[in-house]
């Protein structure tokens, strides 16, 4: 039987955070095992060490007792040791085979274009997945990504597959569907590990599930024998009430209009209609959410929205000013605020300090910021010691690049830097995507707190109870077009039913 | 540059040395001609004096083209600046004004030349930004342009003579190394304050670094790429007159770009984008390109000193290289 055993793991970054403080953990084939822990906790470092992306400080690997030391991922593939990350890495430009083609070239196997298309189609029908081999990735949708890199990590034929927040771009559906999948590559012998800050996605689909917390592996349980509370205070470490941290919509007073979008129609990135007349409001006090599986031009619509796309017909209206065709400069000043779906390069600027992206735009919302064409380093610096202060946002030093914080502190800090804009209007995207449940709780928790104070917000996201839970109003998009709207109180069953016509 | 950097600098330039010693030892100047034109040079006040006034241009140059990179502008306009800057500086002093007020005149050729630079960069934006004309092939043909456009200045109105020559620029204006060297410490200067202290310098930085995030946060491309070109354009046309007025005093047809731009281009992506380290960097193409015209005193032939200064260059740039992807 083969195992994966990490021994004491440490990975202490250049940038002197400790990822990994002495993990020690045991994977065999034939289990799948959930790796759980909030935002930070130090999974993803465990994996791509893993997987050959990085290199542990200290500590040792052994697979069935014999020395593991993968010195890159193609180490690690020809080692029968394949990770599918968290934001998919394909080429996008390629088509689904060609990348796949690339991913056998690694290991040295080289196939054919037609062998290579044969193969993905053979993966994708032997495990149930709907994936044109033909399709160029550019075209596809974040959750369509990651089916392919899916596929492309099966047809490696890894006996230890690790997954890393492997459902971050699914709808509850597609969850369900990967949960079986996962299941069955145990029944198969293979080895899985399911990383997931989702206590109930771990329940689902582990064997047995190992607990991190602060770089280190706090308890392994079988999963039977626990239950989702004693499961959050491993996570914590300390009794957490989930119910305290529900965030609760008040009803919004009728107040004056923030966003008109009127009949509006844009395109998507290769020309067809994305967007087929969409109208749609915001007011003060209202959170309006829109729901909708993804890739039914919800982007193109949030694009045309915070200025990054030019509609091709219609009007986009904020706080009475005609801006559709004006750019992102125009909103912001109009009192705009942006939490984009990805964190860096979208959201963030790579390489570059917290202070920096703290500034990021603010000169629009910050007197003093920039004068007379300077800007003022200390005015940004104190905006970021707010914005990771009120966040909580665990940073070494204001002056670490933000590559070096964990996905969650990076949301945590892009969030916090377009709440303290203090703006009339938060246009989001999946803003909770990839945080834990306490993290993405306190983000819901400030969305509303928003609205209450008068703002509105335009919520895009792919889950679906979040938008239950925060919306005061909620639209369902389908192809392009707006087919329904709800008022609260919901019925769940009937958006649901809405979001499949 | 932080040590790590400058270490590994100077190991290719050890590196490099050890090439070009063994490209010299196949010479007729031997490796003894290579030793002796080494210690020439570094004994020599007036060839380190040289050095200087070679680095000089080269280090305004590749100052303004850290700020257009930054914002991903990949101009090589510097080039075609550097020719029109020395143009306007030797028509500034030899033609229009030869008598004026020494600090005068000087000034006034500087000031021309930059302007004649910023024009330039100005051209190249407004080409990228109304019609979307890539920025490489523009400037690139833009230098050639201006090469000829020069040329034909020398065969007719400029020149003096039965040569393709023109006047030179009078004793009075010539700088010396000393200006010459404060010439760059300041646009070294003024162009760290334009990328680190201004919202210029930062919207560029963003527009290069995550061109989306420029998008949804209020930067506006077209113009960020506008001002930051104009200002490139700037150190560019100055760069020329540090050129004519330092070094080479007077201008002859040129067949292909003398390359003081180019080498601006090369120093900057050097220095890390960091306008204060392109100082050094230039230095170092100085010492190397002073190195190489002193081997063919010894008997080598230009080909040969060329081939042994890339050689030497090579090994700097590959190692600075490797030391930035180990630091990944």
């Amino acid at each position: 039987m083969r195992v994966l055993r990490v021994e004491g793991v440490w990975k202490v970054y250049p940038s002197g955070v400790v990822a990994n403080r002495g993990v020690t953990l045991e994977v065999r084939e034939g289990e799948v095992l959930a790796l759980l822990g909030e935002n930070g906790a130090g999974k993803t470092t465990l994996v791509s060490i893993i997987a050959g992306y990085q290199r542990p400080t200290r500590g040792r690997m052994l697979i069935d007792g014999e020395p593991y030391e993968p010195r890159s991922p193609r180490d690690a593939m020809r080692r029968g040791v394949v990770l599918v990350p968290q934001h998919p890495r394909l080429v996008e430009s390629f088509r689904v085979y060609e990348n796949v083609g690339l991913a056998l070239r690694a290991v040295g196997r080289r196939v054919s274009r037609p062998e290579a298309r044969r193969l993905v189609e053979r993966v994708a029908s032997a495990y149930g997945f709907d994936v044109d081999p033909d399709a160029v990735v550019a075209r596809l949708s974040l959750g369509e990504r990651q089916r392919v890199e899916l596929v492309k990590a099966l047809a490696l034929d890894p006996w230890l597959l690790l997954l890393d927040e492997p459902s971050t771009h699914y709808t509850p559906q597609e969850v369900e569907r990967l949960v079986s999948l996962c299941r069955r590559l145990a029944s198969e012998g293979r080895a899985v590990v399911y990383i997931t800050h989702r206590i109930r996605e771990a329940l689902a689909v582990a064997d047995r599930i190992a607990v991190m917390r602060d770089g280190v592996v706090v308890g392994v349980v079988r999963a039977p024998e626990v239950d989702a509370s004693g499961l959050l205070e491993m996570m914590f470490g300390e009794k957490v009430n989930p119910e305290r941290l529900r965030a609760r919509p008040r009803p919004p007073r009728r107040g004056s209009r923030l966003l008109e979008v009127e009949d509006l129609w844009v395109r998507g990135p290769h020309g067809g209609w994305a967007v087929r007349g969409v109208s749609l409001h915001v007011d003060e006090g209202e959170v309006v959410g829109v729901a909708g599986v993804a890739g039914n031009g919800q982007r193109e619509l949030f694009e045309a929205v915070v200025g990054l796309r030019r509609p091709e017909r219609g009007r986009i209206v904020v706080a009475g000013v005609d801006v559709t065709e004006r750019g992102s400069d125009a909103r912001l000043a109009l009192g705009v605020a942006v939490v984009p779906e990805e964190r860096l390069g979208w959201g963030l600027v790579p390489g570059r300090s917290v202070v920096y992206n703290s500034a990021l735009g603010m000169r629009f919302s910050v007197r003093g910021l920039v004068s007379r064409g300077l800007l003022r380093w200390s005015v940004a610096r104190g905006l970021a010691k707010r914005v990771v202060g009120y966040m909580g946002v665990e940073v070494g030093s204001l002056d670490d690049p933000v590559d070096s914080l964990s996905g969650g502190n990076m949301q945590r800090l892009m969030v916090g830097r377009e709440i303290l804009r203090r703006p009339r209007l938060l246009v989001a995207m999946n803003p909770t995507g990839g945080l834990d449940a306490v993290a993405a709780e306190r983000v819901r928790g400030e969305l509303v707190e928003l609205a209450s104070r008068g703002a509105g917000v335009l919520l895009f996201s792919e889950d679906l109870e979040e938008l239950l839970e925060v919306s005061t109003r909620l639209l369902v998009m389908s192809r392009g077009r707006v087919v329904a709207e709800f008022e609260r109180p919901f019925d769940p069953q009937e958006v649901a039913a809405a979001m499949a016509v | 540059m932080g040590r790590g950097p400058l270490a590994h600098a100077a190991l290719g330039l050890a590196l490099g040395l050890g090439v070009a010693a063994a490209i010299a030892s196949a010479t007729p100047a031997g490796l003894e001609g290579f030793a002796s034109s080494l210690r020439g040079l570094v004994s020599s006040p007036a060839a380190l004096q040289a050095v200087v006034l070679i680095s000089a241009p080269i280090a305004v140059a590749a100052a303004g083209l850290t700020l257009a990179y930054r914002a991903r502008f990949i101009t090589i306009a510097s080039e075609g600046q550097v020719i029109a800057g020395s143009a306007a500086a030797l028509w500034v002093t030899a033609y229009a004004a030869p008598d004026l007020d020494p600090a005068l005149g000087k000034a006034a050729a500087v000031l021309l030349a930059s302007l004649a630079g910023c024009g330039v960069g100005l051209a190249v934006a407004a080409l990228r930004v109304a019609l979307g004309v890539n920025e490489i092939l523009s400037s690139l043909m833009l230098n050639y342009a201006i090469m000829y456009a020069v040329n034909y200045l020398v065969a007719t109105a400029w020149r003096v003579g039965p040569f393709t020559i023109t006047r030179s620029v009078p004793e009075q204006y010539r700088l010396s190394w000393l200006e010459a060297a404060l010439a760059a410490v300041a646009a070294a200067v003024a162009y760290w304050f334009v990328v680190h202290r201004t919202a210029l310098g930062y919207e560029a930085d963003v527009l290069g670094r995550a061109p989306r995030a420029a998008a949804t946060y209020g930067v506006r491309a077209g113009r960020t790429i506008v001002a930051a070109s104009a200002l490139q354009g700037l150190s560019g046309g100055a760069a020329g007159a540090l050129l004519m007025l330092g070094l080479q005093h007077t201008l002859t047809a040129m067949s292909v770009p003398p390359g003081y731009g180019y080498m601006g281009v090369l120093v900057a992506w050097l220095s890390g984008l960091e306008p204060l380290a392109c100082a050094p960097a230039a230095l170092l193409y100085g010492f190397v390109a002073m190195t190489a015209r002193l081997l063919q005193a010894h008997g080598v032939g230009f080909g040969v000193a060329l081939a042994m200064q890339s050689a030497i260059l090579l090994s700097v740039v590959a190692l600075i290289g490797a030391s930035r992807l180990a630091r990944r």
